[in-house]
């Protein structure tokens, strides 16, 4: 058991007599004043709020919908003038002398030549990249947007605990603080005068585009995707900012430049704003098993075609096996004392330092050189000794890796949850932006991060929380009008679709329909055999299902073609491993709405995932009774029947209608198309048989019936023939009908309808596409099914009529290919792109 | 001597792919032991490319293809004549311990090879090898050839025995390997005796010129690319030494690209998408181009 343990640390909020400081005075006593409930209510308002402003931290990836919201405390952080001065000066100065540093490292290496810093520190350091060596920088600068850790020393200093100098995160919850908190204590606000902070994404977007000569740049902010915990914060970014967001795969590399795959063709990128680490970034340069880098990434920064901020090699800066080395680096470049002294860090690689501290390792956090994972203490405890030991073990196994800071360096302060007030410690996250002149602009804020009820420590990775952070506005400067509205979000410029959003719906558009009708068959096929047919019937029906069901693949069963045994239809709903079951494809679909997940709206999310978990739910056993087998497959098979409509019901009442949606749209049609185009070729051979042989027409009559029955058409065609089923009759419903919702020819129809009210109309791709789709619509109108019907076949040859089907058939299907090539992988356009006349 | 390299990298995938991206390191570096007299990459599908030096000085050569292809080749096309190599007499007589100390205040410039890296680890054999062999008081050049013999004794050349991933503690154990693995082995052993050293990639001549000569082997290492190794010696100069062959290199070797370990000097090195995976195949010829009489 661990027990708190009493640090002697410094108190933020309360003097040395107990009572609160004078700057703290008016906010606490207006809270202090207020009933429990009322306090409790305010901070359920403030946490609904950020859930509804959507901010969440997800350290748990299993919750998709972040389940977690930000926790932003009532009571917020002050910095007076008088302390901002200096932090922010000496702030500055760190980040003018790590950017000589890292000019340097990459340059000449003076500093190693001249033995400042020993030279394994620096080019051993694993985030040391050989490949940035050279390599042009945005303005020839390394840094353009860091962060940095502050924490208050026992006697009240303010001192630097580790550099987020390449990785600035945390601004989103940042801003998001401030406007929270102003929508639920907007009072607070008037006691006294702060800085704003709401220009910050504005700030970041000029920098940016200015990293780009051209006019009007295209800048797009390169997130690991839905995964990453801090994936909020770069949606909001790119929202505020009005970039498109974009992963890996958004982006590919021609001619030496970067380009965003839009539905509406290719743009070249001019700046990207990366929340990649370097070792993802490329995969041929750094990680070869990256898959959310770009290939070649790299060499088109050596072409200068594109910016990366902040430049490749940045991340070195950030070795806490430097933080030691801090005053060295400033003096060595700047001949300048430290203006902000840094946290005592001890780098355990070195032995005299690893003996002291393992002398005493209680008194110490362990961390690693990167990343916010803490292997001893700052959690506000006292660590127990099997802790101390195992840690102890872990050092000595590979001291190098760790750094040792004291466990007093983080401030007590006061927060309120629950309504409750509780100590917690604290420490702050800082952002600076680089001007174009050189010089460092610190923004006026901070993420100051608190430890919780839920968690010890302070790091939003470990599960801390936060305080908005109020910089106040000096009396030499008037205090600026607090103006609620500069607060909301501006208007959001529409962009293109990426590639990558666009297909992931069209796929989730062909499996959500896959789904749909293999399980329409599944449950036609139980209720036919439960309840209506007999013997004869059976024969007559069985051939057909046979024909159009896809086949089991697994060995697990007795035969492939098992469709005719409640066995086999249980597979093809519930088994997993089989490749065509409605399960597999309801998790193909599954994965697709996941990776746009910030894109689909909540209610459509709902149903997805509730069909999902439905499906989840069954115990999968084949080897049940073949009653219980047959009465489950019929009962989820209805389900997905229900489910899957419900899910494009609600996805068109709440999505946006933009081109991605339209491309789950066209997925869907295309692939009820191609299921049906499908079936009905599948057929030929019997409908051939039926309208020449002398076959019984009872005969007939069953098998065209139950092959209907599997499309959902049966009743269809009665009611537009009001007739026995007839070869021809059945061909034209399924082909050419203009109404029927399964016929091939409308669900074109209905695809270019889509492509059209896009708004990439003056597209050649689109041009492509809509040709293709309309031609195999005039052939299939085209098609003679009388004449078909009645030409013999020649010996051993196929019939006219299957032949005529299968080019149908094959030309439906390359449809997909038109559509992926002209909209989501840009074959088309690339084509052009080749041309030697657009080579630079 | 004067040769004619053809060496195709030739990748056939299971499904189309749709992007492909390769960078290749086959431009000999210029250097006073060979003359290259033509010089040409071709990739098909054809694509703009473009070169730059990389950070151990190879002439790197970018290609994007993205275009869906099935298929995708690379021929590098090389005549070059080659020259005697001379050794450093002078800097490899001094002792193991001179050179060492020498080679320390070279600073920077020497960190990189000097380090482990995860195909050259220099624990357990490594070290043994290092101190048994590499010892202080020895001169440098009967260390460095007593090195190359005994891993050309002890360890068996055995063509498709390893993967590029096979670790080099197996390779330790089983004592056998392919050209890759001889030089690896030898990069540990010299790492860990704290003498800089690098990894060459490059060709070796290997039918003989003249069949009637019965007298000379024919060299390992054809038919594909080859692989040896560089030690820096006191006056900053690099030696090459090739492991496989128990030899200094000389005339028949041409040295295509250096680095610390193979990953830095992979000769084709490639990124696709779209296809599930790849097939490749490599192959080298190396001709050797008779003295007009």
């Amino acid at each position: 058991m661990k027990s708190p343990w009493h640090f002697d640390t410094y108190d933020e909020v309360s003097a040395a007599d107990g009572r609160p400081r004078a700057v703290y005075r008016a906010l606490f006593e207006r809270l202090q004043k207020m009933p429990r409930a009322q306090v409790r209510n305010l901070d359920e308002q403030l946490e609904a709020t950020m859930r509804e402003m959507g901010v969440t931290f997800d350290i748990h990836r299993d919750r998709p919908w972040g389940a977690r919201a930000w926790f932003c405390d009532l009571l917020p952080q002050i910095f007076t003038p008088a302390e901002w001065a200096p932090l922010e000066a000496g702030v500055r100065q760190r980040l003018r002398a790590f950017e000589h540093f890292l000019r340097d490292i990459y340059g000449p290496k003076e500093i190693l030549t001249d033995g400042v810093l020993p030279v394994r520190l620096v080019l051993g350091s694993e985030f040391f990249q050989r490949s940035a060596a050279g390599l042009p920088t945005p303005g020839d600068a390394f840094l353009h947007l860091s962060g940095l850790a502050i924490c208050r020393l026992p006697d009240g200093a303010l001192a630097v605990k580790h550099h987020y100098f390449s990785h600035a995160s945390g601004m989103s919850y940042m801003i998001q603080n401030r406007r929270a908190l102003t929508r639920v204590i907007p009072q607070s606000f008037h006691d006294t005068g702060i800085h704003s902070i709401s220009e910050v994404p504005t700030g970041i977007l000029e920098m940016l585009r200015a990293h780009s000569d051209e006019s009007d740049p295209l800048v797009v902010l390169l997130t690991p995707g839905p995964l990453s915990p801090a994936y909020s914060e770069h949606s909001f970014l790119g929202r505020r900012m009005g970039v498109p967001l974009v992963q890996g795969g958004d982006l590919l590399v021609l001619n030496d430049a970067v380009y965003l795959k839009t539905v509406s063709g290719l743009s070249k990128v001019d700046v990207i704003y990366s929340r990649v680490s370097d070792r993802w970034l490329d995969p041929m340069v750094f990680r070869r098993d990256s898959v959310l880098g770009v290939p070649g990434l790299v060499h088109c920064i050596r072409k200068k075609s594109v910016s990366v901020v902040n430049a490749i090699g940045s991340q070195v800066s950030d070795d806490r096996a430097l933080l030691p080395f801090s005053t060295q680096i400033i003096r060595y470049y700047l001949g300048e004392a430290p203006l902000l002294p840094t946290l005592t860090t001890y780098w355990l690689g070195e032995h005299d330092q690893r003996e002291m501290v393992l002398a005493d390792l209680q008194k110490f956090t362990i961390r690693g050189l990167y990343g916010e994972r803490i292997y001893l203490g700052g959690d506000g405890h006292l660590p127990t000794q099997e802790d101390i030991d195992a840690v102890r073990c872990e050092i000595l196994r590979d001291p190098a890796r760790y750094v040792a800071q004291p466990q007093d360096c983080d401030a007590q302060t006061i927060s309120f949850q629950d309504g409750e007030r509780r100590r917690s410690r604290q420490d702050h996250i800082l952002f600076a932006l680089r001007k174009t002149g050189g010089d460092f602009e610190v923004f006026p804020g901070a993420l100051t991060r608190v430890s919780t009820k839920d968690s010890g420590f302070t790091s939003s990775e470990l599960g801390g929380g936060s305080k908005d952070t109020w910089v106040q506005v000096g009396l030499d400067k008037k205090s600026e009008d607090w103006d609620s509205a500069s607060q909301l979000e501006s208007k959001i410029p529409p962009h293109a679709v990426t590639s990558r959003v666009a297909e992931a719906y069209y796929w989730l558009g062909r499996y959500l329909e896959r789904a749909y009708d293999l399980a329409g068959m599944v449950s036609v096929i139980e209720s036919l055999e439960l309840e209506e047919l007999n013997p004869t019937e059976r024969m007559n029906y069985r051939p057909v299902w046979n024909r159009i069901l896809p086949v089991l693949e697994g060995t697990g069963s007795s035969s492939r073609r098992t469709i005719s045994s409640p066995e086999g239809r249980y597979r093809l709903a519930f088994d997993a491993a089989e490749p065509g079951s409605v399960i597999s494809t309801i998790h193909r679909a599954f994965t697709n709405a996941e990776s746009v997940l910030e894109t689909l709206s909540l209610d459509a999310w709902g149903v997805m995932s509730g069909l999902r978990a439905r499906f989840d739910a069954v115990d999968f056993n084949p080897n049940a009774p073949a009653e219980l087998l047959a009465s489950t497959s019929r009962e989820f098979c209805l389900l997905a029947r229900e489910m899957i409509p419900r899910f494009f019901g609600t996805a068109k009442c709440t999505m946006l209608a933009d081109d991605g949606w339209n491309f789950c749209e066209i997925g869907q049609l295309l692939e009820r198309a191609a299921i049906t185009a499908n079936a009905v070729t599948s057929i030929t051979s019997p409908l051939l048989q039926s309208s020449r042989l002398a076959l019984q027409p009872h005969a007939v009559e069953i098998r065209l019936s139950a092959f209907l029955r599997l499309l959902n058409s049966r009743d269809i065609y009665r009611r537009v023939y009001q007739m026995r089923i007839e070869p021809h009759a059945l061909l034209e419903l399924l082909w050419t009908n203009p109404v029927a919702p399964r016929s091939v020819a409308s669900c074109l129809e209905g695809c270019a309808a889509l492509i059209r009210s896009g708004e990439n109309v003056l597209s050649p791709a689109t041009d492509k596409a809509l040709s293709a789709i309309e031609s195999l619509i005039r052939q299939i109108r085209a098609s003679e099914w009388d004449a078909l019907l009645a030409t013999k076949k020649s010996g051993l040859s196929k019939s006219p009529l299957q032949r005529h089907s299968e080019s149908l058939l094959e030309s439906l299907l390359g449809l997909h290919t038109v559509i992926c090539d002209s909209f989501l992988n840009h074959q088309v356009l690339m084509h052009q792109e080749s041309k030697p006349s657009s080579g630079v | 001597m004067l040769f004619q390299v053809v060496h195709t990298t030739h990748y056939l995938y299971v499904d189309a792919a749709m992007e492909a991206y390769l960078e290749v390191r086959l431009t000999p570096p210029s250097r006073a032991e060979h003359q290259i007299i033509r010089h040409r990459i071709d990739f098909q599908p054809g694509a703009r490319v473009s070169d730059y030096v990389d950070y151990f000085g190879n002439r790197t050569t970018f290609y994007s293809m993205t275009l869906r292809h099935h298929q995708l080749k690379v021929t590098n096309r090389l005549t070059i004549r080659t020259h005697p190599r001379t050794l450093p007499e002078e800097g490899l007589a001094l002792t193991v311990a001179e050179a060492r100390q020498i080679l320390r205040t070279g600073g920077t410039a020497v960190f990189d090879y000097l380090q482990p890296t995860g195909s050259t680890p220099i624990g357990g054999d490594a070290l043994v090898w290092a101190r048994e062999i590499l010892r202080e008081s020895r001169p440098l050049r009967d260390g460095l050839e007593e090195l190359n013999t005994r891993i050309h004794r002890e360890f068996k050349y055995r063509s498709g025995s390893t993967e590029i991933e096979t670790p080099l503690a197996h390779i330790w154990k089983a004592r056998e390997g392919v050209c890759q693995d001889f030089a690896h082995v030898m990069l540990s052993v010299l790492r860990a005796a704290r003498l800089p050293c690098r990894y060459v990639c490059g060709y070796i001549e290997s039918e003989p010129a003249f069949p009637a000569d019965s007298s000379r082997k024919r060299l390992v290492g054809s038919l594909a690319t080859h692989a040896w190794v560089e030690v820096l010696v006191p006056g900053l100069l690099w030696v090459a030494l090739d492991p496989t062959n128990n030899q200094w290199c000389g005339e028949q070797h041409v040295t295509i690209a250096v680095g610390r370990d193979f990953l830095d000097a992979t000769p084709v090195r490639g990124t696709f998408k779209g296809s599930a995976s790849q097939k490749m195949k490599v192959h080298v010829s190396m001709r050797r181009i008779p003295k007009k009489s």
